[in-house]
């Protein structure tokens, strides 16, 4: 079954780039065709290609008024049935709707293909100047794309790209969203990224599923033992019983089932039970911290006065420094690190009655 | 009284605000005429009232595409205003614009900007938004140019779609220069008979239609496919090549008017040689004067290569 991933994103967004980095570092050994309607500053070139032993179709209709109609359906047939790729990489016009890629892709490859990523690549420094002056395609590019990946964040200023963040998540809250500098990131990164095996949700799933089928490995010796160590254990059945018995009559929990990948996707990851004992909160953040500050954030978790009872909290964010800290809390023991980079910030926390302002505020998100 | 407008296009960061800004700074430029700015395309550079010399200017903010004349005439009237400033949207159509001027708008001026680093992308992947540009403009300024930069390749992107456009280019450096790149035709216009090249149709079409008068009394060679004008009487045709301007969707067949006793004989849409002698004469086809064509020989003819003839 060949795949078909689509890259969209208007003239300079780097879609060129970003297609050639994934061919180097996260397609090799597959068999790939590059399908482009437009061409830009700088071109694929051929010896590129030929070395990686990839197919380069070209259609030749480069303006806005030949749009990606008609053709395309047998052209892409032709395609498949031609070479039996591995997978296919659209690289449209810049000018062209991403639904009506997506729509001519999934007509003309019913049995043949599946469509695998609908990107858009957006140029971080232009998001609220296109958004403002381009109307309607670039607006449909990311709000249809399942991942967009933002370009030229090496030396944005952050508030810059916070507001760009903030103008994408007003059209698309879903999608997977790469914010880091991809001179910092693999090929399999960006690829993990755009077939959105690793977002928030499931980041925040795995930690739950941690917190529910291990008993946290600090309740041992500490002095309030007792109290901590009968807590867990009733959040844990609590939740545990209402999985199982009141999940259908439970209408918000059934929204919110992350086994099942349903999220609402706010990035306010709310898990509310019955009795809110156990609630997760998470954030995407482009925020940059420094080691000793999240120290201090990490530490100041347990006064369970203030945010709640956090019983874990994982995350990995950009630092001051240009490096990336990972994280990992459990009440009493801080682990903080130097790592590798991620697409974006994700901070994590599990616990309950979590005040989700006061963490939101603390983390400064 | 009727009012100009002066209209500005170009892309996104072309340096379209920073010109009007300069202008309506400079007293040369800004005498005090009620002046109304319509923007329709919001950058980043920012317009700033401050520095001009008179408080006459007045800021709106327009929908290019759907703008109404009514809305229009409606902000020339609340601002009483005596001149328009344009500043067009770079990914929208000029002309459906233009046509819903109130009736007493006047187009005074058309000037492009165009980033020399970026244009020749455009024109690749956005080319029927560069040929709208280019073709109505009366001067395209091309700035951030550094000296290194190959003037030609924009050279002959205008040239090629605005016979008249003036053309600047603007330095990094400060500099300005006018371009005074000669364009000799691809054919001798001297020689007994001017033999046009296959690939030169287009040009050659434009240029006879557009200064008949070089080519009066002149013979002229070249290939055509056999057509008929609408209405046209027994011994005419008219010998033309399908033309593109721009892009599939705008290829129209360019024909002259030609005199020729045998028109039974011609197969239509048939490939000949032809050689005729050329007259500047009325013809509805031109809506006045124009090249009519007197056949003196005529003998079929291999298809060219490319069928359809470009610029």
């Amino acid at each position: 079954m060949t795949r078909i991933d689509i890259f969209s994103g208007f003239l300079g967004a780097g879609k060129t780039t970003l297609i050639k980095k994934l061919i180097k570092e996260a397609y090799a050994g597959e068999k790939l065709v590059l399908i482009e309607n437009e061409f830009g500053e700088i071109g694929i070139d051929g010896g590129f290609l030929k070395e990686a032993g990839i197919q380069i179709t070209e259609m030749n209709s480069g303006c806005i008024c030949c749009s990606l109609v008609g053709d395309f359906g047998a052209a892409l047939k032709q395609v498949i049935e031609t070479y039996h790729p591995d997978r296919i990489l659209i690289e449209p016009s810049g000018v062209g709707k991403l639904s009506d890629v997506i729509l001519a892709v999934q007509r003309a490859a019913e049995h043949e293909a599946v469509l695998g990523s609908a990107v858009a690549v957006a140029d971080a420094t232009k998001v609220k100047l296109y958004m403002k002056n381009f109307g309607e395609f670039y607006n449909n590019q990311i709000e249809t794309a399942a991942c967009i990946v933002l370009s030229r964040t090496a030396n944005i200023k952050p508030e810059k790209l916070e507001a760009a963040v903030a103008l994408i998540r007003q059209h698309n809250d879903k999608a997977t969203l790469v914010t880091t500098d991809w001179d910092q990131l693999t090929g399999e990164q960006l690829k993990q990224a755009m077939e959105s095996s690793a977002t928030l949700e499931t980041m925040l799933a795995e930690l739950e599923h941690e917190a529910h089928e291990h008993h946290p490995h600090h309740d041992h010796d500490e002095d309030e033992d007792e109290h901590e160590h009968h807590h867990h254990d009733h959040d844990e059945d609590e939740h545990e019983h209402h999985h199982h018995d009141h999940d259908e009559d439970e209408h918000d929990h059934s929204h919110c089932d992350h086994e099942h990948g349903h999220c609402e996707h706010d990035h306010h990851h709310h898990h509310h039970h019955a009795d809110e004992v156990f609630t997760s909160w998470g954030r995407e953040t482009t925020r940059k911290f420094t080691e000793q500050e999240l120290r201090d954030i990490l530490s100041e978790l347990d006064d369970a006065l203030e945010y709640g009872i956090v019983l874990r909290a994982k995350g990995i964010v950009p630092a001051e420094d240009g490096s990336w800290l990972h994280f990992d809390h459990v009440p009493g023991e801080i682990d903080v690190r130097h790592g590798s980079a991620d697409v974006i910030g994700r901070l994590c926390v599990i616990g309950s009655k979590l005040d989700e302002q006061a963490l939101a505020e603390r983390f400064g998100v | 009284m009727p009012i100009p407008v002066y209209a500005f296009t170009g892309f996104l960061e072309a340096g379209k605000t920073k010109f009007i800004q300069e202008t309506l700074a400079d007293p040369r430029f800004n005498a005090g005429e009620r002046t109304l700015v319509l923007v329709c395309e919001e950058g980043e550079e920012e317009y700033d009232l401050s520095a001009y010399p008179h408080k006459n200017v007045w800021y709106e903010t327009v929908d290019q595409e759907h703008v109404t004349t009514e809305e229009l005439e409606a902000l020339a009237k609340k601002h009483r205003i005596e001149r328009v400033v344009a500043e067009l949207n770079g990914m929208q159509m000029i002309e459906p614009f233009y046509r819903r001027f109130p009736e007493n708008w006047q187009l005074a001026q058309e000037v492009m900007f165009a980033d020399a680093t970026t244009i020749l992308a455009y024109n690749t992947n956005l080319r029927s938004l560069v040929v709208d540009k280019l073709s109505g403009a009366e001067m395209v300024v091309f700035n951030r140019m550094e000296k290194s930069t190959d003037k030609m390749p924009l050279h002959k992107l205008a040239r090629a779609l605005n016979r008249r456009i003036d053309i600047v280019y603007d330095y990094t450096d400060g500099s300005t220069e006018f371009d005074d790149i000669q364009d000799p035709l691809p054919f001798d216009l001297n020689a007994p008979v001017v033999d046009i090249g296959d690939e030169d149709y287009a040009l050659f079409y434009r240029d006879i239609t557009e200064e008949p008068k070089k080519y009066a009394g002149k013979t002229v060679r070249f290939k055509a496919q056999v057509a008929r004008l609408k209405n046209d009487r027994p011994g005419m045709f008219a010998p033309g090549r399908f033309v593109m301007t721009c892009c599939e969707a705008d290829i129209t067949f360019m024909g002259l008017p030609c005199r020729y006793k045998q028109t039974r004989d011609l197969e239509m849409r048939s490939w000949i040689w032809l050689t005729a002698r050329v007259e500047v004469k009325h013809h509805p086809l031109f809506q006045g004067q124009g090249p009519i064509l007197t056949a003196l020989e005529l003998r079929p003819a291999e298809a060219p290569t490319q069928e359809v003839a470009t610029f």
